[in-house]
C-alpha cells in the first residue's frame, strides 16, 4: 500500500477523534468575543424536544459551536476566503487601505419603520428630531471592491425618511461629504463612527435647533487606546491589521451627574478599554437608561435620546445643552417612546439611528 | 445528522468506527444498524417508524413470496403489496400536499392540506425497498431470512438519506461475508476525504454565488449565466460529493456502492448526460419502470412514448413541485428527439458539448428556480431582457473567480489524467503523492474551518 495514503488516513482519523475529544474536554464559553454573539448553551434533555428534533439541532449546533480551536479555525477560514480572491466574505468588505467595512444589504422595511418613527413623534406631541447616521459603505464608497453596487442605496433610505416626515431632520450628508479627506469619520476595523464624526453630528443638530455648539477647544481631546479592533476586523481577521484609534472628548464633569440602572457612574468607562469591545467605553456599552443631569444648565429643557449605539459618543456633546438628558435603548425598553417622554417630563425628542441596522435594528420595536 | 458536519466527523464517524471494528464479526451488522438508527433518530425522530415500516412490509413480502414459490398469481399479489405501500408512503408523505394544493387552485377548492412533513430520505429507501420485493418476484435474487441483515442493508447509514441507491443484489454477499483489507480501508476513507472536500470546499463556496444570483429580482444576462454555472457546480459537487462520502465509508467497512456519478458535465449529448448523472437513480428507473414497459422492444413511437413517461417520473421523484416535473419532461422530449434523429452526433465534437451543456443548464434553471413564473422570468433574463452585463456581475465573477475555475476543471477527469501521467515516472510519483498527502491534511484542516466558521452548509435534499 502507499504509505503516503496511509498516512493521510491515518491522519483525517486523528485529526477528527482528537478534534472531538479536545472538544469536549475544554471548558464551555459562553460568549464568542471574535464573532460578538452568545454561543449555543448545552441543550437539556427533553422528551417533546427530542420527538420533535428541535433537541439535535440546538445539540449540533452547540457541539459545531464549541469545536476545539475555534478562534484559529475562524481565523483559517478567513485566511481560505481571502485566498479565493473573495473581497467579501461573513458580512464585511474587505476594502484598499485596510478598510473593512460592514456590508450593507436592500432594505426592505423602510416604509414601515419611517411609519413607526412618525406615529411615535406624533404621539408625544413634542419637539422631535431625526438624526439617520450613514455609514462607511456611503461616505467612503470610493475604498469599497470594484464594482459593488447597490440597488437601493442609504441616500434613498435617508431621503424617503425626510420627505416623509414632520420631524427637525438632521441632515449629515454634506458635512461628511465635506470632511470625509480631513477627519476619518468612521474606525476602520468596526461598524461605528468615530467621536470625530461624532462632533460634526452635534454641530448639525446644533444648527438645525439653533443652540450654540461648543468648539473643538472647549474640549480636552485625549486619544485613550491606540489598539482598538473592532468588530469588523472580528469578522475578516485579517492577518495584519491597522489599529484604530480611540478619542474622547473630555470636559470638565462639575455639576454633572451620570446614572446608570445599576446606580451613579462615569460617562466613559475605562475598564472596556482594556476589553476587546473598546467602543462600550462610551456610556458603558448599551444601557437600557442612562441618566445624565446638568447642574450647570438651566433653560428648563430636558432631551430624550432613543437611539442606537452609534449615539453613544454623541451623547457627551449633546448633555451640555440640556438641564437633564435621557437616553434609551428601546432593545430593552417596550413601552413605547411617548410613555418614556411623559415619564422623564422631556421637552425634546431626539430619533437617533445608522442607516446600516435600520432596516434590521430590533430595537426600532420598541419606539411606537 | 449529514456527513459534512462537525458532530458527524467529530463525534459520531469516530464512535462508529471504533465501535464497530472492535465488535466481533458477528455482531458487526448489529453495531451498523443501531448507529444507523442513532443516524437517521437524529434528523427525523418520529418518521423512523416510516423507514421501519417500508422495510418490514418488504422483508414479509419477500418470505411470503418464497412460501408461495411456484404461484405466479400469489406472488404477485405481494408484490403489488409491495408497490402499494411504498407508492402510498411516496404519495401521502411526499406528494399530498401538493396535489391537494393544486386541486384547491385549480377548481376553487378549499381542502386543508395534510400537515405532513416530508420525511428525509423517503424516496430513497423506499425505492431500495421495491426494488428488493421485485427482484425476490422476478427471481433475480433470493429471499433474505435474516431480518438483521436486511435491516442492515435498508437502513445502513452511509447510503441511507442521498444514495446511491443501493440495490439488495448489489451487496447481498457482502452482507454476510465482507472483508475488510487495509487497502480498501485506506481508499475508502481517501474517496470519503475527496467527497467532503467536493461538498464542503467546492460547493458550499459556489453555492453562495448561486443564493445571491437567485435573490435578485434583475439580474443581467451574464449575472443569470454566472448563476446557472454557479449551481450546476453546486449540484454536482454537493451530489456527487456525497456519493463519494457514502461510497467511501461503504468501502471502509466492506460493502461495495455501485458508482453514481462519472464525469456528467463532459458529456456529448444529453443521453450521454444521463449515463453519467444519478447513475444509481437512471439505472432503477430504467430496470424498473423503462423495461417492463416494453422498453425499445415494441417500436419507435412506444419507445418515445416510454422515454417521456421515465423521465417524467425521474424528474418528479426530485421534489414535490412541478417544476421537476417540467424538468423531467423536458429531458424526456429531448432524448426522444435524440433518439429519432443523428442529433448531435453530425455536429463537429466541440458542438456537442456546447449543445449538451447548453441543454444542461436550461435544465438546471428549470430545477432550481422552482416556480414557474420565477423560471419564465429568469430565461427572459437570460437573453438579455434585463440588460447584458452588469457590475454585478463583475463584482461577483471577481469574487468567485478562483472557485468557479477550479470547480470547471474538477468536474473533468483532468486530475485523473495527470495521475496517470505523473505516474509513469517513479520518483515524480512519489514526489506528487507526498505533495497531495500534505495537501490533503491541509484541505482536511480548511474543511473544518469552513464548517466550524460558516454556517452555510446547506443539504441539497431534502426535497428529493
Amino acid at each position: 500500500m502507499n504509505k503516503f495514503k496511509f498516512f493521510l488516513c491515518a491522519s483525517s482519523l486523528a485529526i477528527f477523534t482528537l478534534g472531538g475529544i479536545v472538544s469536549i474536554a475544554a471548558p464551555d464559553v459562553e460568549f464568542s468575543e471574535d464573532e460578538n454573539r452568545i454561543l449555543q448553551p448545552l441543550p437539556e434533555i427533553d422528551g417533546k424536544a427530542i420527538v420533535d428534533g428541535d433537541f439535535q439541532l440546538q445539540m449540533n449546533d452547540y457541539l459545531t459551536d464549541r469545536a476545539a480551536f475555534r478562534n484559529e479555525f475562524m481565523r483559517i477560514y478567513a485566511f481560505s476566503q481571502k485566498l479565493m480572491g473573495k473581497s467579501e466574505y461573513n458580512g464585511v468588505y474587505v476594502c484598499d487601505d485596510d478598510w473593512i467595512i460592514e456590508v450593507y444589504n436592500e432594505p426592505e422595511n423602510t416604509v414601515q419603520i419611517c411609519d413607526k418613527f412618525n406615529k411615535a413623534a406624533e404621539k408625544t406631541g413634542l419637539s422631535c428630531s431625526l438624526m439617520l447616521i450613514p455609514t462607511a459603505v456611503s461616505i467612503y464608497d470610493d475604498v469599497l471592491p470594484p464594482n459593488v453596487s447597490f440597488k437601493t442605496t442609504q441616500r434613498d433610505v435617508c431621503d424617503y425618511f425626510y420627505s416623509n416626515t414632520e420631524m427637525n431632520c438632521i441632515d449629515l450628508w454634506d458635512t461628511f461629504e465635506n470632511n470625509r479627506n480631513d477627519v476619518q469619520l468612521y474606525y476602520k476595523t468596526d461598524h461605528h463612527w468615530t467621536t470625530d464624526a461624532a462632533y460634526l453630528a452635534y454641530k448639525e443638530y446644533c444648527s438645525t435647533l439653533s443652540f450654540e455648539p461648543l468648539d473643538k477647544s472647549d474640549f480636552d481631546i485625549e486619544i485613550v487606546s491606540d489598539k482598538f479592533l473592532g468588530t469588523t476586523y472580528s469578522k475578516a481577521l485579517s492577518a495584519f491589521p491597522s489599529y484604530d484609534e480611540i478619542v474622547a472628548f473630555k470636559q470638565d464633569m462639575t455639576g454633572i451627574t451620570v446614572t446608570y440602572p445599576q446606580g451613579e457612574g462615569e460617562l466613559y468607562a475605562d475598564e472596556f478599554l482594556e476589553k476587546k469591545d473598546k467602543y462600550s467605553y462610551f456610556l458603558n456599552s448599551n444601557q437600557s437608561q442612562v441618566i445624565i443631569e446638568n447642574e450647570n444648565v438651566d433653560n428648563g429643557r430636558v432631551l430624550l435620546i432613543v437611539k442606537d449605539s452609534y449615539a453613544n459618543c454623541l451623547v457627551p456633546f449633546l448633555m451640555n445643552h440640556f438641564e437633564k438628558t435621557v437616553v434609551l435603548d428601546t432593545r430593552y425598553y417596550r413601552n413605547g417612546a411617548s410613555f418614556a417622554a411623559e415619564e422623564c417630563g422631556a421637552t425634546d425628542i431626539l430619533f437617533c439611528f445608522n442607516l446600516n441596522t435600520l432596516d434590521t435594528d430590533t430595537a426600532i420595536a420598541g419606539i411606537y | 445528522m449529514v456527513f459534512s458536519d462537525i458532530p458527524f466527523l467529530f463525534y459520531f464517524l469516530p464512535c462508529f468506527l471504533g465501535v464497530y471494528f472492535l465488535s466481533p464479526k458477528k455482531l458487526r451488522n448489529f453495531v451498523l444498524l443501531v448507529f444507523s438508527l442513532i443516524f437517521y433518530a437524529w434528523g427525523e425522530p418520529v418518521y423512523i417508524s416510516l423507514l421501519l415500516l417500508s422495510s418490514v412490509v418488504d422483508f414479509v413480502n419477500g418470505l411470503a413470496m418464497e412460501h408461495f414459490e411456484g404461484k405466479r398469481a400469489k406472488q404477485r399479489i405481494f408484490l403489488c403489496i409491495s408497490v402499494f405501500v411504498n407508492l402510498s408512503l411516496i404519495g401521502v408523505f411526499k406528494y399530498s400536499g401538493l396535489i391537494v394544493e393544486s386541486l384547491n387552485t385549480v377548481f376553487g377548492l378549499s381542502i386543508s392540506a395534510p400537515a405532513v412533513e416530508l420525511p428525509l430520505g423517503i424516496s430513497f429507501f423506499t425505492f431500495q425497498t421495491m426494488s428488493y420485493s421485485i427482484d425476490v418476484y422476478r427471481k433475480d435474487i433470493k429471499t433474505e431470512h435474516n431480518f438483521l441483515n436486511y435491516m442492515t442493508y435498508v437502513c445502513m447509514f452511509p447510503q441511507l438519506v442521498a444514495g446511491p441507491i443501493v440495490r439488495y443484489s448489489d451487496i447481498s454477499k457482502e452482507l454476510t461475508q465482507r472483508k475488510v483489507t487495509s487497502d480498501g480501508f485506506v481508499d475508502g476513507c481517501i474517496r470519503f476525504l475527496v467527497g467532503l472536500f467536493k461538498k464542503v470546499l467546492i460547493a458550499n463556496q459556489i453555492g453562495s454565488l448561486w443564493d445571491y444570483v437567485n435573490a435578485l429580482e434583475e439580474r443581467s444576462s451574464a449575472l443569470a449565466w454566472l448563476g446557472l454555472v454557479a449551481f450546476s457546480l453546486q449540484i454536482y459537487f454537493d451530489f456527487s460529493g456525497y456519493s463519494d462520502m457514502a461510497i467511501g465509508m461503504g468501502r471502509m467497512l466492506g460493502f461495495s456502492y455501485p458508482e453514481n456519478f462519472n464525469y456528467p458535465y463532459i458529456c456529448n449529448s444529453i443521453s450521454d448526460f444521463w449515463r453519467r448523472w444519478h447513475m444509481s437513480l437512471s439505472v432503477w428507473f430504467r430496470d424498473y419502470v423503462y423495461i417492463p414497459l416494453g422498453g425499445n422492444r415494441k417500436g419507435k413511437a412506444r419507445q418515445i412514448i416510454n422515454i417521456i413517461i421515465v423521465w417524467s417520473l425521474t424528474g418528479f421523484w426530485h421534489g414535490a413541485s412541478w417544476n421537476f416535473l417540467i424538468w423531467g419532461m423536458y429531458f424526456g422530449f429531448i432524448l426522444a428527439f435524440e433518439k429519432l434523429t443523428n442529433f448531435p452526433k453530425m455536429l463537429p465534437k466541440a458542438f456537442q458539448h456546447v449543445y449538451s451543456l447548453f441543454i444542461v443548464l436550461i435544465g438546471w434553471m428549470i430545477f432550481a428556480v422552482e416556480d414557474v413564473g420565477g423560471i419564465k422570468t429568469y430565461a427572459l433574463q437570460l437573453f438579455g431582457a434585463e440588460g447584458f452585463v452588469s457590475p454585478q456581475f463583475f463584482y461577483q465573477l471577481n469574487n468567485y473567480l478562483l472557485i468557479l475555475i477550479a470547480g470547471v476543471l474538477l468536474s473533468t477527469p483532468i486530475a485523473a489524467y495527470a495521475k496517470k501521467y505523473v505516474q509513469k515516472n517513479k520518483y515524480v510519483s512519489c514526489a506528487v503523492s507526498f505533495g497531495a498527502c500534505i495537501c490533503g491534511v491541509l484541505l482536511i484542516i480548511a474543511s473544518l474551518a469552513m464548517l466550524i466558521a460558516d454556517s452555510y452548509n446547506p443539504f441539497l435534499y431534502f426535497r428529493f
